[in-house]
C-alpha cells in the first residue's frame, strides 16, 4: 500500500509541479494520466526516491519512503521516461550487473532471472548485442527488463508504452496485468486508452493537482447521458467553438464530430453519445482550466 | 545570417562560466609567467624576444583549453542529444562548419588574448624580477598575437575541432592534444630547448632542421633564430621571417589544409552511425541466447541484502568501471603514448656516447629518466581527465537514474568508483614497471631489483593515488565535467608548478601529495626517506580520506542546485564521526610534522633566509676588510651513526695570529642551518651573536705570533624535515660531510652576501661594489692547515678521510679510523662512512684505493686504472708529488654530488662513474674522465691555490684539471676521440658566450662561475698552447709553476703563469699572450673544395678558405681584426698515412693547396687547434661533404 499526503513541489525556476498531491494506492494496476508537463514525472521520480518534494509524506507498506528512501529501492521497480546506457555492454551484462546492485546474488538464479525477463520483454534474440544499439522501442523493452529484476514490490513505469509497437504493448500491457496480482503497479501515461483498458483505479493530474481519482468506469458512468455530438463541415469549425462549450472536436472520415458536455441537447443535430474516457479526461481539464 | 551564428556561437561560450576561468587563468599565467620564461638570455622583460617564447608557451598551454572548447563546439549536439534538431534545420555543411569553428577560434584567441593583460599589468606592478621594463607597446603584443599566436590557434583548433568532429568523443579530443605536446616535446628535446631542464644537445644540421619543422607551435625555429642575438639584438628587433621558421609555418599550415579537407570530406550533417560496437572479446557467453528458453516464465527472486551484498556490488561496479574503461579507444591510445613516451626517455640511455661507452641499464638509472617528473605529470593529467569521466558517467549517459534506485548503497558504488580511480596510477606505474623490466631483457641485463620497483610503486605511487579524492571532491563540488576538471587542473598547478611556492605557502603541507626529499639513491635505498614518508603520507591520507567522506553520497539530480545548498548537502550527509576522526588526524598529523620541521630548522621561507643573509651583512660586514687570524690546524672526533642519520663531532682549530698586528677581536661565521652545542675561543669572550656569525674578544689581544685554540661540538640529527642540507648529510649508507660551509669558519664570508640585485634593494642593501680585488688578493696560502681526525661508524661501514690512515681498530659495534695528513692540506676536509667494498694498488709510491658501494663494485677496476694512469702522468710530467695515499670513493647521488676532490680523497657520484659499462676496446667514459679531471685536481687546486679565485685563478684550478683531463684521454682513447670531445666543448664555449649578460674576460680575469671559460676555453687553450708551443716546454713551464707556487710557495696569479709560459716560450709570447689574456676568436668559412686528378694520377687538391679574426674590445664588442698566421692542416689518405701542411693565412680569402699522391679519405684544418675558431664544425661538416662528392 503507496499512500501519498500532502506532497508538493516547486522547481527552483518557480514552476510548481506538485500541489498538495494526496494519493492511496493498494496492489494493483494503477493508472497516471495527465497532459504533457502535469507533473506525473516529478512526482514518480519523488516515490523512487530521486528527488526531495519540498513537503509531505510517502508511505509504503509503513516505511517513511522520503526518509529511507534505500528501504523503497530495495523493493523497487523504476522506468523513467527516458534513460540512456554505459556504451558497449550487451543486453546481457548489463542485466547482470543491475540484478547484482538489486540484490540478486544467487548466480544460478539471476542468470535464470536475466533469461525470464529478456524473454519476457522479447530481447531474448538480441541479448548479446550491445544496448547502446537499440532501437527506441528496444531500449524501452530493456528498461522494463531491468525493473523486473529482483522481487519488486512497487512498480514505477513513466510511460513505459510510448514507442512501442503494437504487439509489443499489447504484450506488456499483459505482463504489468500479471505482475499487478499481488504488487502496487503505477503506470504513468497520456493515452487515455491505455488507462481505461488497463487500469482498474487511476488519477487524472494536471498542474500539479489531482483532478479525479477513482474507476474509470465510474467517471464514465457519472457523464452518462450527458455527452452530445454533432457532425459538421469542417469549415465550421471556428463558428461552432464561439457558439457552444465544446469538449472535444476530432476529424471521422473528413467530417468534424463536436462532443458537448450537457445536460439537454444544445442545439438541433446533436446526437446523445455514450461517454467514453476521453470525454471524460477533456471534461476535467476543462472544468479545471475554467477554474484556474 | 552567419553573422547571426557568429553572435550566437559566442554567447554559447560567454555565457559558460568556463570561458570567465580560462580567460582568468591566462591572465594570471600572462602575470605569472612574464619574466620568468624564455631563453634565460638577458633582454628587456616585455621586448618583442622576451614576449614571443611567452606567447608560444601561452598557446601551448591553450591546447588544454581548445580540446575543452572543441568539445563545446562539436560534442555539444551530441551530448545534449540536440544533433538530430540541428542538423535537419537546412543549414548548411558549410555555414554549420563555418560558423562552429570561427566560434571556437574566436572564443580561443580571445581567450589567449586575456594573457596580455596580465602581462603588461605586470609591468605596472611591483615586481621584483632580475631585468626591467620597456614601455608598453600594445602595437607589439598585436602583432605578436597575429603572426605567432594567431596560426598557432588557427592549426591547433582545426586539428582538435576535426577530431572532435569525426570522433565525437571528448576523449578523442584530449588525446589528440597530448599528441600534439609530444610533437612539440620531441622538437623541444631534440635542440635542447630553454624550456626544458637539462643539457642542451648538440646537433647535426639536418636534425636541426627536423627539429624546426616538428614542432607544432614553432618554438624550436624561434630559439634557432635568435640563438646568436647580442643583447641589443634581444632588445630591440622583432624576428624577421627566417627560413626555417617559414618552412616550419608552411609545413603545418599544410597540415592544417590537410585536416580541413578531411573533414570536409568525412563530415556530413548525419547522425553518426558507426557507434558503439559491442566488444567482440568478451561477450558472455555462458549464457548465450539459446541456453535461454524462449518461454522462460518470470519469476520474483527475492534480493538479499546481506552483509555479502556490499562487497558484491563493489565488485560488480569495479569490473563495470574497469570494463568501460578498457573498452574504450582513447584509454588504449593514452596507454600507447604513455609507452611511447617512456620508451622516448628510457632508450637513450643505453646509446653509447661520445666515447663509445654506454651506461649499464641499472634500474636506477632508468627510473630517475621518469620517475620525478614525466610520471607523475602524466598520472596527473590522466588521473584529472578520468576524475571527470567516471564521476560523471552515468548523468553523461543518462543512466543515474536507472542506477539511483537500484538499492545499492551509495557508498558502495563511489567507493568501486575511487577504486577504479586509485587503480589507475597503479596501471601506470605497472606499465612503466614492465617496460623497465623489458628494456632490460631486451640488453641483456637480469638483474631485476624488485625493492626498487616496489619502492617506485609505493613511494611514487601512493601519492598519486591519494589525488583521486581532491580530484573527485572537485569534481563534485562543481556543477559539470569543465569546471570540475579545471579546478584539479589549478590543484595541480599550484602543488606542483610552484605556484605555491610564489604565493609564498612554501611548507609542504600546502602542497597535496607531496613528500619532501622523495629521492632515489642505490647506495641508499629510500631509508632517508622512511620517516617523512610515513609522516607525510599518514597527512596525505588522512587528509584524502576526509575529502572522501566529505562527499560520500551520489549525485541525487541536485546538481543543478547551487553550490551553497550543494555544500550544505554534503554538510548532512556523510558519516559525521569518521569525518571528525579523519580531520582530527589531520590536524595531528600536521602539528606534528610542522613541530618536527620547526625542529629541524626546515621550512625557512626564502623570504627568511635573504633577510638571514642581509642580517648576516649587515651585522658583520665591517669584518669583510678587517684583519682576522687564520686556523693552522683541525683536528676533530667524528662519531658517525648512520642508521640515526646522526653525527657527533668535537672540532679544535688552532688559530694562529700571522699578521703583525695585535688582534683584538674575530669573527666565527656560523650556519644558521647547523645549531652548535659549544663554541668556544680560549682567551677571548663572545661580544656579540647571531644565527649567522659570532664575534669573539681577545682580552688582551691576540699578539701577532700567537696561537690560540677554537673548539666546538656539534650533535646533529638530520630526519629529513628539515631544509635540505647540500653535502652535509649522515645517510644510512653513504654519508657525506663536507665541513666548508657547515663548521665553524673564521672571518667574513663574501659569499654568503645576496647577490641578486633586486634583492639587495628589497632588503635594504647598496649594489654590491665590482671592484675586482688586486690579482694578488691573497699573499700567502693561508687556508693549508694540519689535519688529524679520529673517526668513528657503525661495525659494517668504512669511514674515510682526507690524510693517511695511521690506526683503526673496532669491536662489534663500532669501528674507528684514525687519519693523519703527513704535511698541510687545503681546507677542504670531507667525511665519508659507507658499506664500501674496497680494491687497491700502489703507483710509484703512492696507495691508490677504490671504494666502491659494496652492494654494485661496478666499474671499479677501471677507476683505479683510471686514477693510477693519472697518478703516474702527473708525476711524469708536473713533477711535484700527490699525498701518500690517494682513495676515490663513492657517494650516493642524494649527496648531490657527481665528482669532487678532496686532498687525498675524491668522490665520484654512484652513477658519475661507477656504472659505465664499455664496449670492448674503448678506455674512455664520462664516469673515467671525471676520475681523472677529480685526481688531477690533487695537483691543480690542492697543491697549488690561486692568489684570486675570482680573476683568472681557476687557470690553476680547473682549466689545469681539465687540460690534464684531455691530454690523457688522449693517450687513452687517441687523438681523434679528444679532438672530438674538445670540438663540443668549444662548441659549449661559442653557445654560452652569447648567453651571458656581462661581456666575456679573458682567461687570465676569468671568475668561478664561468664555467664556459674555467672549463671549455681554459682547456682549449692549454691544448692549443702545447701543440704549438711542445708538450716538452708546457710540462717544463708548469713544472716550473708548481716548484715556485705550490705550497709554502707564493699563491700564483694568471701574470705569473703568462710570464712563466713566456720564459719558456719567448717566440709565443703573443700567441700566449692572445689565448690567455684576451678574448679572440675566428670565424671560417669554405668557399671551396676541389680535387683535381692530374695526369701522372696524382690529385691536387685546392681548398678555398675564408678567415676572419676577432677581438674584444674595451667595451666589450667583437671587433674584425687584421692578421696573419700559420695554420696547419692535415691530409689523410687512403692507406693511412697522413701528410701535414702548413699556410700561411690572413685575414679573408686563403688558398690551401697541395700534390697528393692519391685521393685523400680526410682533411683537417688547424689540426693543431691554434685557433679558436666557431665555426670549426661546420667547415669540417662541408669539407666532408665535398670530399664525399
Ligand atoms: N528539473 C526541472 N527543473 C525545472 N522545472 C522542471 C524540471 N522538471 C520538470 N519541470 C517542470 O515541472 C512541470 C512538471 O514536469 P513533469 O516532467 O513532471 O511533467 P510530466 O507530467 O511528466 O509531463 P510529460 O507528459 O510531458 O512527461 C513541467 O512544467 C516542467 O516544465
Ligand atoms: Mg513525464
Amino acid at each position: 500500500m503507496l499512500t501519498i499526503r500532502n506532497l508538493s513541489k516547486t522547481y527552483a525556476n518557480g514552476v510548481k509541479a506538485l500541489d498538495r498531491v494526496n494519493l492511496d494506492i493498494a496492489p494493483g494496476l494503477f493508472g497516471l494520466l495527465g497532459p504533457n508537463g502535469a507533473g506525473k514525472s516529478t512526482l514518480m521520480r519523488t516515490i523512487a526516491g530521486l528527488q526531495n518534494a519540498d513537503s509531505g509524506d510517502i508511505h509504503f507498506d509503513g516505511v517513511d519512503v522520503r526518509h529511507n528512501p534505500n528501504a523503497l529501492q530495495r523493493r523497487l521497480g523504476y522506468v523513467p521516461q527516458s534513460f540512456g546506457v554505459y556504451p558497449r555492454f550487451s543486453a546481457l551484462r548489463l542485466l547482470d550487473h543491475f540484478a547484482v546492485l538489486k540484490g540478486v546474488g544467487d548466480r544460478r538464479r539471476r542468470r535464470e532471472q536475466i533469461a525470464a525477463v529478456l524473454a519476457e520483454t522479447g530481447l531474448a534474440d538480441a541479448a548479446n548485442r550491445a544496448v547502446s544499439t537499440y532501437s527506441g522501442g528496444m531500449l524501452r523493452r530493456f528498461g522494463i527488463a531491468v525493473a523486473l529484476l529482483g522481487d519488486p514490490a512497487l512498480i514505477i513505469t513513466d510511460e513505459p508504452t510510448a514507442g512501442l509497437d503494437p504487439e509489443e504493448r499489447n504484450r506488456f500491457h499483459q505482463l504489468l496485468a500479471r505482475l499487478a496480482a499481488n504488487r502496487v503497479v503505477i503506470l504513468s501515461t497520456h493515452i487515455v486508452e491505455d488507462v481505461r483498458n488497463l487500469c482498474p483505479r487511476a488519477v487524472i493530474l494536471a498542474a500539479g493537482r489531482i483532478l479525479r481519482h477513482g474507476t474509470p468506469a465510474q467517471w464514465v458512468a457519472e457523464l452518462h447521458g450527458k455527452v452530445w455530438r454533432k457532425t459538421l463541415a469542417p469549415h465550421h469549425a471556428s463558428a461552432a467553438r464561439q457558439k457552444y462549450d465544446l469538449l472535444s472536436t476530432r476529424l471521422q472520415e473528413g467530417q468534424l464530430m463536436i462532443h458537448v458536455v450537457a445536460d439537454r441537447a444544445p442545439d438541433d443535430g446533436f446526437t446523445p453519445v455514450e461517454p467514453d474516457l476521453e470525454d471524460v479526461y477533456f471534461h476535467l481539464l476543462q472544468r479545471n482550466d475554467r477554474q484556474g | 545570417m552567419f553573422f547571426e551564428l557568429l553572435c550566437f556561437e559566442w554567447r554559447c561560450y560567454s555565457r559558460r562560466f568556463l570561458w570567465l576561468a580560462a580567460a582568468f587563468t591566462f591572465a594570471g599565467l600572462g602575470f605569472a609567467m612574464t619574466g620568468r620564461v624564455g631563453s634565460g638570455a638577458p633582454t628587456l622583460l616585455n621586448s618583442a624576444y622576451a614576449l614571443i617564447p611567452l606567447y608560444q608557451l601561452l598557446t601551448l598551454a591553450a591546447v588544454v583549453k581548445i580540446a575543452a572548447f572543441s568539445a563545446i563546439a562539436v560534442l555539444r549536439d551530441t551530448n545534449h542529444d540536440t544533433e538530430a534538431l540541428v542538423y535537419s534545420t537546412g543549414v548548411t555543411r558549410a555555414r554549420f562548419l563555418a560558423a562552429r569553428f570561427s566560434g571556437l577560434l574566436t572564443v580561443s584567441f580571445s581567450v589567449v588574448a586575456a594573457a596580455a593583460l596580465g602581462i603588461v599589468l605586470r609591468a605596472h606592478w611591483p615586481h621584483g624580477l632580475d631585468g626591467t621594463f620597456a614601455g608598453i607597446n600594445p602595437l607589439l603584443h598585436l602583432r605578436i598575437l597575429i603572426v605567432y599566436v594567431l596560426p598557432n590557434l588557427l592549426f591547433i583548433a582545426s586539428l582538435l575541432f576535426a577530431v572532435a568532429l569525426r570522433t565525437r568523443h571528448a576523449a578523442a579530443t584530449f588525446v589528440a592534444g597530448l599528441i600534439l605536446y609530444a610533437f612539440y616535446l620531441a622538437s623541444a628535446s631534440l635542440i635542447g630547448s630553454p624550456f626544458m631542464t637539462g643539457e642542451p644537445a648538440t646537433i647535426g644540421p639536418k636534425l636541426q632542421c627536423l627539429a624546426a619543422l616538428l614542432d607544432p607551435l614553432a618554438v624550436t625555429p624561434f630559439f634557432q633564430q635568435t640563438e646568436s642575438w647580442t643583447r641589443p639584438m634581444r632588445d630591440t628587433l622583432f624576428p624577421p621571417f627566417s627560413r626555417l621558421w617559414l618552412a616550419n609555418r608552411t609545413l603545418w599550415l599544410a597540415v592544417t589544409a590537410l585536416v580541413w579537407r578531411n573533414t570536409l570530406r568525412g563530415f556530413h550533417l548525419q547522425l553518426p552511425t558507426a557507434r558503439a560496437k559491442p566488444w567482440r572479446f568478451s561477450l558472455p557467453t555462458r549464457t548465450g541466447p539459446s541456453a535461454m528458453c524462449a518461454d522462460a516464465v518470470y519469476r520474483a527472486v527475492q534480493p538479499s541484502h546481506g552483509p555479502t551484498q556490499n562487497p558484491r556490488v563493489w565488485l560488480a561496479c569495479l569490473r563495470l568501471e574497469l570494463g568501460l574503461l578498457v573498452r574504450s579507444v582513447p584509454f588504449w591510445i593514452i596507454l600507447g603514448l604513455w609507452c611511447a613516451l617512456l620508451l622516448g626517455e628510457i632508450a637513450p640511455l643505453t646509446q653509447p656516447d661520445l666515447f663509445g661507452a654506454r651506461r649499464l641499464p641499472l634500474t636506477a638509472l632508468l627510473l630517475k629518466r621518469f620517475q620525478f617528473d614525466l610520471l607523475p605529470g602524466f598520472v596527473l593529467l590522466v588521473l584529472l581527465f578520468y576524475s571527470g569521466e567516471i564521476r560523471w558517467r552515468e548523468r553523461d549517459q543518462d543512466i543515474d537514474a536507472l542506477v539511483a534506485t537500484t538499492a545499492a548503497g551509495d557508498g558502495v558504488v563511489l567507493a568501486a568508483k575511487l577504486t577504479t580511480l586509485g587503480l589507475l596510477p597503479l596501471l601506470f606505474f605497472a606499465v612503466a614497471v614492465l617496460l623497465c623490466v623489458g628494456f632490460q631483457c631486451s640488453h641483456g641485463w637480469f638483474h631485476f631489483e624488485a625493492k626498487q620497483y616496489l619502492g617506485l610503486v609505493l613511494f611514487g605511487g601512493l601519492p598519486l593515488v591519494l589525488w583521486s579524492a581532491p580530484f573527485w571532491l572537485l569534481q563534485n563540488l562543481a556543477p559539470n565535467k569543465m569546471i570540475g576538471s579545471l579546478a584539479g587542473a589549478i590543484l595541480c598547478v599550484l602543488s606542483y608548478g610552484g605556484l605555491c611556492g610564489a604565493l609564498g605557502l612554501t611548507h609542504p603541507l600546502w602542497r597535496f601529495g607531496v613528500i619532501p626529499g622523495y629521492r632515489y639513491s642505490d647506495m641508499n635505498g629510500y631509508h632517508h626517506l622512511i620517516q617523512v614518508f610515513a609522516w607525510y603520507s599518514a597527512f596525505w591520507v588522512a587528509l584524502a580520506l576526509a575529502m572522501v567522506l566529505l562527499r560520500l553520497g551520489r549525485q541525487r539530480g541536485d546538481a543543478a542546485q547551487p553550490l551553497p545548498v550543494r555544500l550544505h548537502g554534503l554538510m548532512k550527509r556523510p558519516r559525521w564521526t569518521a569525518l571528525t576522526l579523519s580531520l582530527l588526524c589531520v590536524i595531528g598529523l600536521g602539528v606534528g610534522i610542522g613541530v618536527q620541521t620547526h625542529r629541524a630548522g626546515g621550512n625557512r621561507t626564502t623570504a627568511a633566509s635573504q633577510q638571514q643573509r642581509a642580517e648576516y651583512e649587515h651585522r658583520f660586514a665591517a669584518f669583510r676588510h678587517r684583519a682576522q687570524p687564520k686556523i693552522q690546524a683541525i683536528e676533530t672526533e667524528m662519531q658517525l651513526f648512520p642508521e640515526q642519520q646522526r653525527y657527533m663531532v668535537e672540532g679544535r682549530y688552532q688559530i694562529h695570529n700571522h699578521h703583525n698586528q695585535p688582534l683584538s677581536d674575530m669573527l666565527v661565521t656560523l650556519n644558521p642551518k647547523l645549531t652548535l652545542q659549544t663554541l668556544q675561543v680560549a682567551g677571548a669572550t663572545r661580544s656579540e651573536r647571531d644565527s649567522g656569525g659570532v664575534v669573539f674578544r681577545f682580552d688582551p689581544p691576540l699578539a701577532p705570533g700567537a696561537v690560540t685554540t677554537l673548539s666546538f661540538t656539534i650533535d646533529h640529527r638530520n630526519h629529513g624535515f628539515g631544509a635540505p642540507m647540500p653535502r652535509h648529510r649522515v645517510f644510512a649508507n653513504g654519508t657525506v660531510l663536507h665541513s666548508s660551509g657547515w663548521f665553524p669558519t673564521i672571518g667574513y664570508v663574501p659569499a654568503k652576501e645576496l647577490q641578486s640585485a633586486a634583492q639587495r634593494t628589497k632588503q635594504g642593501l647598496s649594489p654590491i661594489r665590482t671592484a675586482a680585488a688586486p690579482a694578488d688578493a691573497k699573499p700567502v696560502h693561508d687556508d693549508f692547515i694540519q689535519f688529524e681526525t679520529r673517526i668513528s661508524t657503525s661495525a659494517d661501514q668504512t669511514a674515510l678521510a682526507p690524510g693517511r690512515l695511521i690506526a683503526q681498530g673496532g669491536n662489534q659495534n663500532r669501528r674507528w679510523f684514525h687519519y693523519r695528513a703527513d704535511r698541510p692540506i687545503r681546507n677542504a676536509i670531507v667525511y665519508l662512512s659507507a658499506r664500501y667494498s674496497h680494491e687497491k694498488q700502489e703507483v710509484a709510491g703512492v696507495q691508490v684505493s677504490v671504494y666502491a658501494d659494496a652492494a654494485r663494485p661496478n666499474n671499479s677496476k677501471r677507476l683505479l686504472q683510471a686514477a693510477a694512469a693519472t697518478l703516474a702522468f702527473g708525476q711524469r710530467r708536473f713533477g711535484a708529488s700527490p699525498p701518500s695515499e690517494l682513495r676515490i670513493a663513492a657517494v650516493p647521488t642524494l649527496s648531490g654530488i657527481s665528482g669532487y676532490a678532496a686532498p687525498g680523497l675524491v668522490l665520484v657520484g654512484e652513477h658519475s662513474g661507477f656504472e659505465a659499462m664499455h664496449r670492448s676496446g674503448g678506455a674512455m667514459s664520462h664516469g673515467i674522465r671525471r676520475t681523472i679531471h677529480e685526481v688531477a685536481h690533487q695537483w691543480w687546486g690542492l697543491q697549488v691555490a690561486p692568489a684570486n679565485d675570482d680573476s683568472g685563478g681557476m687557470l690553476f684550478v680547473e682549466s689545469l684539471a681539465k687540460t690534464t683531463e684531455l691530454m690523457l684521454m688522449e693517450d687513452m682513447a687517441g687523438s681523434e676521440v679528444m679532438g672530438r670531445y674538445l670540438d663540443r666543448e668549444v662548441a659549449r664555449y661559442f653557445r654560452e658566450r652569447r648567453r651571458v649578460t656581462e661581456p666575456e674576460v679573458a682567461l687570465s680575469h676569468m671568475a668561478p662561475s664561468q664555467r664556459y671559460l674555467t672549463y671549455a676555453k681554459g682547456g682549449a687553450a692549454f691544448v692549443a698552447l702545447r701543440n704549438r708551443l711542445g708538450a716538452a716546454t708546457l710540462d717544463r713551464a708548469l713544472q716550473r709553476l708548481l716548484q715556485d707556487h705550490a705550497y709554502p710557495g707564493r699563491p700564483p696569479t694568471a701574470t705569473d703563469l703568462v710570464d712563466l709560459l713566456i720564459a719558456e716560450a719567448p717566440r709565443h709570447a703573443a700567441f700566449i699572450r692572445e689565448w690567455l689574456t684576451t678574448v679572440t676568436f675566428y670565424r671560417s668559412n669554405l668557399e671551396r673544395c676541389e680535387l683535381v686528378a692530374l695526369a701522372d694520377g696524382r690529385q691536387r687538391l685546392d681548398i678555398d678558405l675564408t678567415l676572419g679574426k676577432w677581438r674584444q674590445d674595451e667595451a666589450g664588442e667583437a671587433q674584425r681584426e687584421a692578421f696573419t698566421d700559420q695554420l696547419s692542416w692535415t691530409v689523410t689518405l687512403g692507406d693511412g698515412t697522413i701528410l701535414h701542411q702548413t699556410t700561411r693565412v690572413c685575414d679573408g680569402p686563403n688558398r690551401l693547396s697541395t700534390i697528393l699522391p692519391s685521393r685523400p679519405t680526410a682533411i683537417t684544418i688547424d689540426a693543431e687547434r691554434a685557433l679558436l675558431d666557431e665555426n670549426r664544425t661546420s667547415t669540417q661538416q662541408a669539407l666532408r661533404a665535398a670530399l664525399a662528392r
